[in-house]
């Protein structure tokens, strides 16, 4: 176990390392950096600036490794839209409220799903069977951006049950504001889980131990809710990676739609203002968060299922 | 016990209504590939001459007519909206452009990066995985990191970094979409190749004296194709999603040009002012629409050209 974790760090630091790497060169494939770094109406001591602080005199190895040192120490330059803010600082500032989003709708996916998942391979071929089947398969044919915006426009505009955008003020409000962009999102988030949740618990309702809880007389929810969805539930699992990449996507999309102050919506004023800095940053914290996930979910698999760590 | 339930497994059930009409359209995919054909393919091919309007015809006289069949809205005795109009049928947007032949080129952008990302990555990827899984080794341990990396890190992110170092342009999404698109070809055209490579007709071939390009181009890749051809339909739907997110984001091809995720996000300011929800809803349901009858018509080809993957 304690190798497999190590050789899965290792993995997930190659990965890191990758993604350095990758937004390092796009900033100088691009040709002079400093197009991309510094606004157009950058002066010439921005410039002298700029060069200084990340070595762009210098040959290329040692531009990454100052480049790599500046990020350790959480230095990723100023963002071109607000010069006076830290970049790293406009993003965290930013965070908790991503954080949040992302959560409750993971939350609202996951109660969802299970059940609705494992009714549907209990029933299957029936009418709620075909019904969830319909669902999901509408759930990934449909845009996530339009779906918000069409339930924007039937429960913010027409029936203005809640409102259309913004994070609200405290408490309750903030969390009236959560409730269409967590549904947007979550919306998709259930089309994906419930079918592999389905999947899942038909092989395991066709095995053996399940027959013979059958044959012993234990009663069919405990069947069901006990024996088939214990074992059928590692698989949605390894999904888990999946989804919360699907997460960043969904809360970038989301948030565009709701306005809601999140990183996504920075992202996208930072494509608006070619904001590079501001953007590398949010890639390199998605990046560490998502690879850390991915590692967390892998140990747990292995300690579930230790037939992944001889593997 | 229930007679109709055996093992737990109802029997005899026959789907009904919207549900059989689903089980009837998954196994006869005529139904989403007349769709795709009608909304896709014919006016991406003949946008110039069957669309009513000119797609960039600006006319501020008719900005946001209504669809033909709305009626007029008052407000307080005040016409706020006009009737709509058969001139334009499905309306018109905030500029007076004409929402049906925009959708109508839209499909034209849609269908061509679509296309051309999947050749791109298509060929970059199942190359790759080809001569990764031929040739094993070093060369195979350093493509199928590259495939690690990249299949871990979110496509969007990385879309999002290049349209801003590349600027927003047609080729910087089709570049964008073969990127994250690659990864997958090269996984899946590597594992075929182990299970070929291995097999008594290729170590004949080479017995017989055949360059390795000679087997890999000729005795390979021919057992190859048919699941690579089941994972670009599948595939498809996908692209036409991501393309349509990322041009909603800003970091897709650039107004003026009728996209259809720009077109969904120009809407979205007239959604919140309660202005026309017709901008909006129609680009939106003919991706919903192509990307349904797409996924059909990938799930159908691929129970028809590998059984073994039935019911996943």
């Amino acid at each position: 176990m304690q190798r497999y974790i190590i050789v899965r760090l290792f993995q997930s630091l190659i990965v890191l390392f990758a993604v350095s790497i990758i937004i390092f060169g796009l900033a100088r494939i691009s040709g002079d950096p400093m197009d991309v770094l510094l606004p157009d109406d950058a002066g010439p001591e921005e410039f002298m600036l700029m060069e200084q602080q990340w070595g762009l005199d210098k040959p290329l190895h040692i531009q990454y490794l100052t480049f790599i040192g500046n990020a350790l120490v959480g230095d990723f330059g100023r963002s071109v839209q607000h010069p006076t803010r830290d970049a790293l600082e406009l993003v965290l500032k930013r965070f908790p409220a991503t954080i949040v989003l992302a959560g409750l709708a993971l939350l609202i996916s996951i109660v969802i799903a299970f059940p609705v998942g494992v009714l549907s391979a209990v029933k299957k071929d029936t009418m709620p069977d075909y019904l969830a089947k319909t669902f999901a398969l509408l759930g990934q044919s449909a845009p996530s951006f339009w779906v918000a915006i069409m339930l924007m426009w039937i429960f913010a505009v027409q029936l203005g049950w809640l409102p259309t955008s913004g994070r609200g003020e405290s408490g309750w409000d903030m969390l009236v504001h959560l409730i269409l962009p967590a549904f947007a999102i979550g919306w998709y988030q259930v089309a994906a889980l419930m079918r592999l949740v389905r999947s899942s618990m038909l092989e395991v309702l066709d095995s053996e131990f399940i027959k013979l809880a059958r044959v012993k007389g234990v009663s069919e929810s405990k069947v069901v809710w006990k024996h088939a969805l214990r074992n059928a539930s590692i698989a949605p699992v390894t999904l888990l990676g999946l989804l919360v990449a699907q997460l960043v996507t969904g809360t970038v999309v989301t948030e565009t739609v709701f306005s809601y102050p999140g990183v996504g919506l920075l992202a996208v004023d930072a494509i608006r203002n070619r904001d590079f800095q501001v953007m590398q940053t949010i890639v390199l914290v998605f990046a560490l968060i998502f690879v850390g996930i991915n590692l967390l979910v892998d140990i747990v698999y292995a300690y579930i299922d230790p037939r992944i760590r001889y593997a | 016990m229930d007679i109709s339930r055996i093992g737990g497994i109802p029997v005899g059930a026959a789907p009904v209504g919207l549900g059989k009409f689903i089980a009837e359209a998954r196994r006869y995919p005529l139904i989403p590939m007349f769709i795709l054909v009608v909304l896709l393919v014919f006016p991406a091919v003949t946008a110039q001459w069957i669309a009513p309007h000119d797609p960039y015809d600006v006319s501020p006289r008719e900005r946001l007519t209504p669809p033909a069949w709305s009626g007029p809205q008052y407000l307080n005795g005040v016409e706020v909206r006009p009737e709509g109009s058969w001139k334009n049928i499905l309306g018109t947007d905030k500029l007076g452009r004409d929402v049906l032949s925009r959708i109508m080129h839209g499909a034209r952008y849609s269908l061509s990066i679509s296309l051309l990302a999947i050749l791109a990555g298509g060929v970059v990827g199942s190359g790759l995985g080809v001569l990764a899984g031929y040739f094993g080794g070093m060369l195979d341990h350093i493509v199928m990191r590259l495939v690690d990396i990249f299949i871990t890190i979110p496509g969007l992110l990385f879309a999002l970094v290049l349209a801003i170092v590349l600027g927003p342009s047609f080729s910087t999404i089709v570049l964008v979409v073969a990127v994250i698109l690659w990864p997958r070809f090269a996984r899946m055209s590597r594992a075929e190749t182990l299970s070929m490579r291995s097999r008594d007709f290729v170590s004949r071939a080479k017995v017989s004296g055949c360059s390795d390009v000679r087997i890999m181009l000729r005795h390979i890749f021919p057992n190859v194709v048919n699941p690579l051809v089941v994972l670009v339909t599948l595939e498809v739907g996908h692209v036409i999603l991501l393309e349509a997110t990322l041009s909603f984001l800003g970091a897709g091809i650039p107004r003026p040009i009728p996209a259809w995720g720009l077109m969904v996000a120009d809407g979205r300011d007239l959604i919140v002012g309660g202005n026309g929800w017709w901008v909006s809803l129609f680009p939106g349901m003919a991706i919903l629409l192509v990307v349904l009858s797409m996924n059909l018509s990938g799930d159908w080809l691929r129970d028809k050209l590998d059984p073994k993957l039935r019911n996943r």
